[in-house]
Order: structure tokens, then sequence, then C-alpha cells
């Protein structure tokens, strides 16, 4: 099993998302070996519809994403000479996009301050509001935490994955998943959420 | 496990509060999945967490809307790759193999790459082409010299419209004009450092010894020591 899918194909049952990972190895080796274009824009096809959404989510901004995207898969093209072996290809990749996120989030830090919330949010009844206030409060979050809810979460990660693209230990990513849900319910109960209560 | 699931109603230790999240997220084992359940159906508490998880689980995954890059997105990378690879990898080609063809395919390039053997009959050759090169720049170029437009940070390329943001990682192709003879203290004096150059065609690869100000662009683009400028990679370097 690969959670590390497209989140387009979130209906399907896990098992039927289990990534082509020989054939990404083979495009690796192709690329680093034989400096292949066509192998990176096998690649890169394949993954624009995997990875994409998740950096969309991060950058939200659909230019941004476009470069930080190719960022991403520029570094692939330079750096598939390193790949070992050791890990999935797509974890090696999300490794990749994971330490441009985090350059994206940072330089974004600013930004997160200056949100203003709702002073009324008590009506929030309908789905609409709740992923409104949700999508507030994951600005709300740190960084790290911030990534972690959303490998977890949108991307279907296990701790191990997460803890394989973060390089750190399972037990620090199993820490910040508990912990960045702590703020997400201590973001949701200042911003008035009734539809979370059992949470708070 | 069975002493994990005892625990989650209530409970706020790190494992029971994720044995909800997986549960949720499908990613328990089939014996943990088995337990739990069984838990479930006799547990009110544990059965208001569940929905509760369920409807934070949905609200965070719908809370931002997928996109994805264009198609059409890989052939900027492409253009990208390829801007950055070019003249360095037919510099460092030439200068460092000691192949005696005159002429081989570089198909990781995807272009023709001329290679200059060492041998010292070359050398003269090579300056007198840079030469050659600088003066039909210098007559044929001059029209094109940079417009003096600083309103943004953003340096547009003598050759294409490209721009990039003027970061002290980027790089430049830049040839001097033939009367130049001292380089590298006049990269100096224009706060570059010349990392690589020059080619057969007097090219030096140089980048900026600090983030370049409106002011300092201004004055590259006016500088009648430079004959030809140019950023080797657009967008963010790496």
């Amino acid at each position: 099993m690969d959670a590390l899918a497209s989140p387009m194909a979130e209906k399907k049952p896990i098992e039927n998302r289990t990534l082509p990972d020989e054939r990404d190895r083979g495009l690796i080796a192709r690329i680093a070996v034989d400096r292949d274009m066509d192998a990176l824009e096998q690649l890169y096809q394949s993954y624009r519809e995997r990875l994409g959404p998740f950096l969309f989510r991060i950058v939200r901004d659909e230019a941004a994403n476009e470069e930080t995207f190719n960022d991403v898969m520029m570094t692939v093209w330079q750096k598939a000479g390193q790949y070992q072996g050791g890990s999935k290809v797509s974890t090696w990749i999300y490794a990749i996009a994971y330490r441009q996120c985090l350059k994206s989030l940072r330089g974004k830090r600013h930004e997160k301050n200056t949100v203003e919330l709702p002073e009324d949010l008590t009506a929030n009844s309908d789905g609409a509001e709740n992923r409104e206030l949700v999508t507030r409060a994951l600005t709300g979050l740190s960084e790290d935490h911030r990534m972690a809810i959303e490998l977890s979460y949108f991307v279907g990660c296990t701790y191990r994955e997460i803890a394989d693209i973060a390089g750190c230990p399972e037990s620090t990513i199993k820490t910040r998943v508990f912990h960045a849900r702590q703020k997400l319910k201590q973001i949701l109960s200042e911003m008035g959420s009734e539809s979370f209560e059992e949470l708070l | 496990m069975s002493s994990k699931i005892v625990r989650i109603a209530g409970s706020e230790s790190v494992e029971a509060d994720l044995l909800v999240v997986d549960y949720v997220a499908g990613r328990l084992e089939e014996d943990e999945l088995l337990r739990f359940e069984a838990q479930l159906r006799n547990d009110q508490a544990l059965a208001a967490r569940v929905a509760t998880e369920r409807a934070l689980h949905k609200s965070i995954i719908d809370s931002v809307p997928l996109s994805q890059p264009n198609a059409d997105a890989f052939a900027r990378l492409k253009a990208q790759i390829d801007a950055s690879e070019s003249l360095p990898e037919a510099e460092d080609e030439a200068s460092d193999r000691s192949s005696t063809s005159a002429e081989t395919n570089d198909e990781r390039a995807g272009s023709t790459v001329v290679q200059f053997p060492r041998r010292k009959i070359w050398k003269p050759m090579a300056v007198a082409a840079s030469v050659a090169a600088a003066l039909f720049l210098t007559t044929t170029l001059d029209g094109y010299r940079q417009p003096a437009n600083n309103e943004d940070r953003e340096f547009t390329t003598l050759s294409s419209d490209v721009t990039v943001p003027v970061e002290g990682s980027a790089q430049y192709r830049l040839i001097f004009v033939p009367e130049v003879t001292e380089a590298e203290r006049v990269a100096g004096t224009l706060a570059m450092k010349i990392i690589d150059g020059p080619g057969p065609a007097g090219a030096y690869v140089v980048t900026p010894s600090r983030a370049l100000s409106a002011e300092a662009l201004e004055a590259l683009r006016n500088d009648p020591r430079i004959l030809f400028i140019e950023p080797l990679r657009y967008g963010k370097t790496q």
C-alpha cells in the first residue's frame, strides 16, 4: 500500500492507489544516467496530478503552484543521480516538495499573522462555513504542524511515510499531528465553531 | 491494542487520539479495525469522537479546491533546464574534454556542441574567435541595449522577454566590450563575481556578489563596458 497517491483518487479503495514505484525507479534511472527528457516529462505529468494539488494547498496560488512544482521537478532533474533507492521514489520526491513547501510557508509567515478572524462565526452550521473555518485554522498552525496535517489528512500518508519525508522520527510526527489537532481545536474554539464542539 | 482502545473515550493521549484519526482515514490494520469497531458499537462517546473526526477530516480535505499545474507547464521547465545547462555545459566540455573530435552530438542537451581539442594551436584561435564575436556583437547588438526601465526590480534579458527576480544567487552570461582587459577587476566594480569563463565567444558566467538593487541594475544596463548580459536562468534559482 502506498498512501502517496493522487487525492483525486480519494474515493478509490486504497489498495487500488498503489503507485507504480518500479516504473518511477526506471524513469529516475533514465534521468540520472541518460539525462532523458522524455523520462522527466513522464514523471512530471504523473506527479502533476498527485503532487500538484498538495502543493496548491500550501501555496494557495495557481502561478506559485506551478513555479513551486517546477522547482521540485527541476531538483528531481538535477539530483536524480543522488537517489539511492532506499525509499520509494514518491517519498523522495515528496521530501523535495516538503522542503520547498517549508520555504514557501516560512516566506509567508508574516501573512499568516495578518489574517483577520471574523467577529461572529456562531452561525456556521453549513459545510461551506466549516471549510472556511478550517481553512483559516490551518493557516494558524506552525509550518511543521501544517505539513504534518496536510500529509496525513490530504495526501493520506502514514506516520512512517511522513517521517521519511520530513526526515525525523515517527514518534515526532505522531506528536506533531496530535499537537496540530489540539491547536486546530483551540483555534476553532476561538473562532466560535459549534460544528466541531465535540472536539473542543 | 485493546487496552489502547479502552482508553479512547475522553482520553487525550497521543496514541488514543491518533487511533481515531487512523480509523477515519482507513489506515488501521485488519485486526485493529475489528477491535476498534467492536468497541465503537458499544461506546457512545467514542462514536461521537469518530463522527466529529469524520467532519474534521472532510472539512480539511475540502477546505482547498483541487488545483494542479497545467499540462503545458512542462514546456517552461524544459526551457528552464535548457537555459541553465546549455552554455555552461558547452563551455565546460570545450575546456575539459581532451577529445580530438571537432564536433559531437550532445544528446543530453539535445543540441550539437562544438568541442575544442586541447592543442595550443586552438588557444589563439579561440581568442581570435572571441574577439571576432565581440566585435560582431558590438556592431549588431548595440541597438538592443537594455532599456533604462527600473520601475520594478526585475531584469529583462537582452535576448528574450524572460524576466527574473534579482537574487544574489542568480547567474548571468556577460560579455564585456573588447576594450576591457581586466575582466575580474571590472566585474568586481559591478558587484559581480566571475564563476566561469571566458568561453569561446568571450562570455563569462557571473553572479552578483549581493542582491542587486534597482540602482545597480540601472548601472548594469548603461555601463559602457558591458556589451551583453542576460540571465542564465529565469524564475527562482536553486
